[in-house]
């Protein structure tokens, strides 16, 4: 019987489709092939996946890690300083008044300066303000799980439904700490730079195969002989038998990464975005390795979760860090955006220009505690509103897409919001016009949750570009119609 | 007839509530997750290994494994693992994928190579991820004994493999898959050549990389 080397093992068990294939054929593998840089791929022939279709279309969730929670408030969803010397709204800013941020439709925002470092990208991405989350829990998993499944007690993750056109071997990787109640995660995982080391390093050790050795060919006889007939060893079997099938095109893809390495500069040093002790992945370096993931096919989305950041600011003192933890996040974003700009897809596109992405944690914060000084109050959940950012391929950027209330000392809030929230510790959504894609005026006297922008139509947007089918979609409410789509991120 | 209809109306919606029962616990039956990382580890070292506190985890990553059950961001817990909190605690990454079967392949390989060793002079054997022999318990040690005689006809009996094969997987598999498992070994003109460190471990990892082995109870 023939001996094959790792390579032509590779090659004939891809071709073959002999799930076998494995890891020896990784066994060249290294970290710097995972890591590299942008800059050190420059110049250099790049050569996607010919599973790359012609038209490649990626996804990237950029999130915090729960618990957390994103206020607004200091960054694209602001309050007049008034309002906090009114005791109204807790601002450890102090000083600064907000500026307005105006879209490109015409809709303005108040906006910190610490979103400044995001303005040299004011193009690429939208502003969401006013997204409603679960408003019926303000738990952190059920929001978590609202904004990923649609269902506070979780179910169908919408990143794996959004490869469901052209699926890969993995649905998603993941650089951190991430729960939700999935059922359909089981090809999400979290695979981060350093994991993928470990990986390689132990892929060294396999000794050349053959593919058509018997040894392999019983392994499999057992998956299918199993797999047979009814009942959950048999479907397991044959879930089992289809997966390691796909290993073996796992390491194809992984041998296409390899094949594009080049030696990669010690890792990052700790900056705004990274998320590790020196000598440890950072953020950027998950970018990077996502990446050379897109590239070679082994999975068109990923989920990075930015750990480093303690924004569920319940204690004064947590809270009176936001200043900071805040400017920090806008930083973090700012150089994620042109890591995505700067790192090539191919030799005339960046992962910027084929990657769609969300930015959004699972609800807003309050605007205070209720019987606290304004200077000495933390913030608790709000799920009646929640900012987001989206941008990337296919969406249309430079917008600001709805609002909340509470915008000023003055203003009267809807009966709906008072029903919500009597004790005036939130601020809420203002009611949208899907149609013309505008925060409306008016104060609905009861709740309905098509009458908002809620984080549901956020999904069926992105399902609506990235071809989803619609037995997919989110609905309004359980058993109701599907949350209307905005058709201005899309035009 | 109405009133009889009437009489039964409040079974109507126990009724409906087995009926959902029924249904979801026919969905809950229909496929298995691997086994845990930790579950893997603590049958294979407690069957074999004199040292329980043994990791197969060190063949992935080359360092010292300390935690039983790897923590979140551990390359371990990719093979399945019990994490999150409150109401997202649960078993995360065990359903059969791409990458998991791919590392459980690795590391049963090497494990399995680590054990053969076992079959070598203390001088010629080779070591653990971390440059460490591994030894085996007296139950593993008395039935790999007689295999290590491969390819003598004594290694090859009904007898010697059942030895093996119950101190490696116990009663996790039904006799149908000893059956076909000796039948490959016994039949394997490849093995008659074969190195014997090489046929014992390819065996041991024949026996390892198995449905009823790799699926939870």
């Amino acid at each position: 019987m023939k001996n094959l080397n790792r390579r032509q093992f590779l090659k004939w068990g891809v071709h073959t489709g002999i799930n076998v294939s494995l890891g020896a054929s990784l066994g060249t593998l290294g970290l710097s092939a995972l890591m590299r840089s942008a800059q050190a791929s420059k110049g250099l022939p790049l050569n996607p996946s010919k599973k790359n279709e012609v038209d490649p279309h990626f996804f990237l969730m950029i999130t915090l890690a729960d618990p957390s929670g994103l206020d607004g408030s200091y960054l694209f969803d602001a309050r007049p300083l008034e309002m906090t010397k009114a005791g109204i709204i807790q601002n450890y800013r102090k000083t600064g008044e907000p500026t307005l941020w105006t879209g490109t439709n015409g809709i303005s925002t108040w906006a910190t300066d610490l979103v400044k470092p995001l303005l040299p990208f004011k193009n690429d991405f939208s502003i969401l303000n006013g997204v409603l989350m679960d408003v019926g829990f303000d738990g952190h998993d059920q929001n978590v799980n609202y904004l990923f499944t649609g269902d506070p007690f979780g179910g169908e993750c919408f990143i794996p439904v959004l490869n469901e056109q052209n699926p890969r071997e993995l649905d998603a990787i993941i650089n951190g700490n991430f729960n939700i109640i999935q059922n359909n995660g089981s090809k999400s995982v979290p695979l981060s730079p350093d994991g993928a080391q470990s990986l390689v390093s132990a892929l060294k050790k396999i000794p050349p195969l053959r593919p058509n050795s018997s040894l392999f060919q019983f392994v499999r006889s057992r998956f299918e002989a199993n797999a047979g007939g009814s009942g959950a060893l048999a479907e397991s079997s044959a879930i089992i038998k289809d997966a390691f099938a796909h290993s073996g095109h796992l390491a194809e893809t992984f041998e296409l990464l390899q094949s594009q390495a080049q030696p990669h500069p010690s890792p990052s040093e700790n900056t705004p975005g990274g998320n590790s002790t020196s000598g440890q992945p950072t953020t950027e370096d998950f970018i990077r390795f996502a990446a050379e993931a897109f590239r070679a096919g082994a999975t068109r989305s990923a989920i990075c979760v930015l750990e480093q950041f303690q924004l569920d600011t319940h204690s004064p003192s947590d809270a009176k860090k936001q200043p900071e933890s805040y400017a920090t996040l806008g930083q973090a974003l700012a150089n994620l955006f042109s890591l995505l700009k700067s790192t090539p897809y191919d030799d005339h596109r960046s992962i910027f220009d084929v990657t769609t992405f969300l930015f959004g944690a699972e609800f807003g914060r309050t605007l205070r505690q209720e019987g606290a000084a304004i200077d000495q109050t933390g913030t608790d959940h709000n799920p009646l509103t929640n900012s987001m950012i989206i941008g990337g391929k296919g969406i249309k950027g430079g917008q600001v897409i709805g609002a909340s209330d509470f915008g000023s000392v003055a203003e009267t809030l809807s009966p709906t919001h008072l029903s919500l929230d009597p004790r005036k510790l939130k601020a809420m959504g203002r009611p949208f016009d899907f149609s013309q894609c505008i925060p409306r005026t008016d104060l609905p006297k009861e709740f309905k949750p098509g009458d908002y922008l809620g984080v549901n139509s956020v999904i069926n947007t992105l399902y609506r570009r990235m071809g989803v089918d619609q037995k997919h979609w989110r609905a309004l409410e359980r058993n109701g119609a599907a949350a209307p789509v905005i058709a201005s991120l899309l035009s | 007839m109405k009133k009889l209809f009437q009489r039964f109306m409040f079974l109507v919606p126990v009724l409906f509530l087995l009926i959902q029962l029924c249904n979801a616990s026919a969905q809950a039956a229909t496929h298995l997750p691997l086994k845990s990382y930790s579950k893997i580890n603590r049958i294979v070292v407690t069957r074999l290994l004199q040292d329980p506190s043994f990791q197969i985890g060190v063949y992935l990553l080359e360092h010292p494994v300390y935690t039983e059950e790897p923590l979140p961001g551990d390359p371990l817990s990719l093979l399945g693992t019990y994490d999150g909190s409150d109401t997202n605690a649960g078993f995360s990454n065990g359903d059969p994928n791409a990458l998991n079967l791919l590392l459980w392949y690795i590391d049963l390989n090497l494990f399995a190579d680590a054990i053969a060793q076992n079959c070598l002079p203390d001088q010629e054997r080779k070591f653990d991820g971390l440059g460490n022999p591994i030894y085996l318990n007296a139950t593993a040690k008395q039935a790999l004994q007689p295999l290590c005689q491969w390819p003598a006809a004594s290694a090859q009996t009904d007898e010697v493999l059942y030895a093996f094969w119950s101190a490696l997987l116990g009663f996790d598999a039904p006799l149908e898959e000893f059956n076909a498992w000796k039948t490959f070994v016994q039949q394997n003109p490849e093995y008659k050549t074969a190195p014997r460190t090489t046929v014992v471990s390819n065996i041991i990892f024949a026996a390892l990389f198995n449905p009823y082995f790799l699926l939870a109870d």
